[in-house]
C-alpha cells in the first residue's frame, strides 16, 4: 500500500530495531533450544507434575489422613464392642421382663398362695438363661 | 463446596497471542503495513517481524494448550512471549520515532504488552528451573506416592 519511498526514518532507528529484533528472536530460539536440550531433566508428565509448593501442601495432609484413618479404625472397633454390649443388655432385659411377668401372674392369680408363689420364684431361679 | 480461583494473567496473554496471530495473517494477506514499521525497519527485519507475529501467536497458543509434557509447553510459551515482547517493543519504538507524542496511547499499551510478555517470560523461566529441581530431587514414584 505504501509506495512512496521512505521519508527516511533516522538510520539509527533501523539499526536499533534490527539489533532488537535479532536479539529477541535469538533469545526465543535459544529458549526453545534450551528446553529441548534439557528435556531429560523434566521427567514428570503434565498430569503428574507437582511443584515443590504443592508437595509441601500435600505432605501435612497425608499425615493428617493417616491420623484420621487410625482414629476411624479405633472408633469402629469401639462401636463394635459397644454394640455387642447393647445386645447382651437387651437380652438380659428381655429375660428379666419375662420373669417379672411370670411372678406378677403368680401373685395375682386368684388362687395364689404363698407356697405357690415361692415355688414359682424358686423355679425361675433355676432358669438357665439367666446364667450369663 | 469447592471454589477454584483462576489464575488472572491468562485472559490477557491468550487474547494478545490471538491478536498477534490475527494481525500477522491480516498484514500478510492484505499486504498492508503500518507506515511507522515500514519506515523504520530494513526489509528482512520487516518480513521477520510480520512472520514473527504469526509464529508467536500460533506457538504461544500451542504452548498453552500443549497436551504433552508440561515443560515442553512452558518452553514453547517462553519462546513465544520472549519474541512477542520483542515484536511489540520494536513496534513501540517504531511508532514513537515516527509519530512522536501523537501516539502516546498506542505506545503505552504496546509497552504494557512488552513488559507483560517479559514478565511472563521471567515467571516461566523460574517455574522451569523449579520444575527441573523438583524432578531432580524427587523421583517420579515419590511424586506419585505423594499425591495418592
Amino acid at each position: 500500500m505504501i509506495t512512496a519511498p521512505a521519508p527516511a526514518a533516522p538510520h539509527w532507528v533501523q539499526v536499533a530495531l534490527s539489533v532488537l529484533g535479532i536479539l529477541g528472536g535469538g533469545t526465543g530460539l535459544a529458549a526453545i533450544a534450551a528446553v529441548v536440550v534439557q528435556r531429560g531433566k523434566f521427567k514428570a508428565d503434565a498430569a503428574d507434575t507437582l511443584t515443590e509448593a504443592a508437595l509441601t501442601l500435600v505432605q501435612p495432609l497425608q499425615t493428617r489422613i493417616t491420623q484420621l484413618e487410625v482414629e476411624a479404625l479405633s472408633a469402629r472397633s469401639e462401636l463394635g464392642t459397644l454394640r455387642e454390649q447393647v445386645n447382651q443388655l437387651q437380652f438380659v432385659v428381655r429375660v428379666l421382663t419375662r420373669t417379672l411377668d411370670r411372678w406378677r401372674a403368680a401373685i395375682r392369680a386368684p388362687d395364689a398362695t404363698l407356697r405357690k408363689v415361692r415355688a414359682t420364684v424358686a423355679e425361675s431361679d433355676r432358669i438357665p438363661e439367666m446364667d450369663r | 463446596m469447592r471454589t477454584r480461583i483462576r489464575p488472572s494473567h491468562r485472559p490477557y496473554e491468550i487474547a494478545v497471542l490471538v491478536a498477534a496471530a490475527l494481525s500477522g495473517v491480516l498484514i500478510l494477506t492484505l499486504d498492508v503495513r503500518p507506515t511507522s514499521v515500514h519506515l523504520s525497519m530494513p526489509q528482512p527485519i520487516l518480513i521477520a517481524w510480520e512472520l514473527g507475529q504469526i509464529a508467536v501467536g500460533v506457538g504461544g497458543l500451542l504452548g498453552i494448550l500443549w497436551p504433552g509434557r508440561l515443560s515442553t509447553g512452558l518452553g514453547l510459551e517462553l519462546a513465544s512471549v520472549l519474541v512477542l515482547g520483542t515484536i511489540t517493543g520494536m513496534y513501540a519504538v517504531a511508532v514513537s520515532v515516527v509519530s512522536g507524542r501523537n501516539s502516546i496511547v498506542a505506545i503505552s499499551f504496546m509497552m504494557a504488552v512488552t513488559v507483560g510478555s517479559f514478565w511472563r517470560a521471567a515467571q516461566i523461566a523460574i517455574d522451569l528451573r523449579r520444575l527441573a529441581r523438583v524432578c531432580e530431587s524427587a523421583t517420579y514414584e515419590q511424586l506419585r506416592t505423594g499425591v495418592t
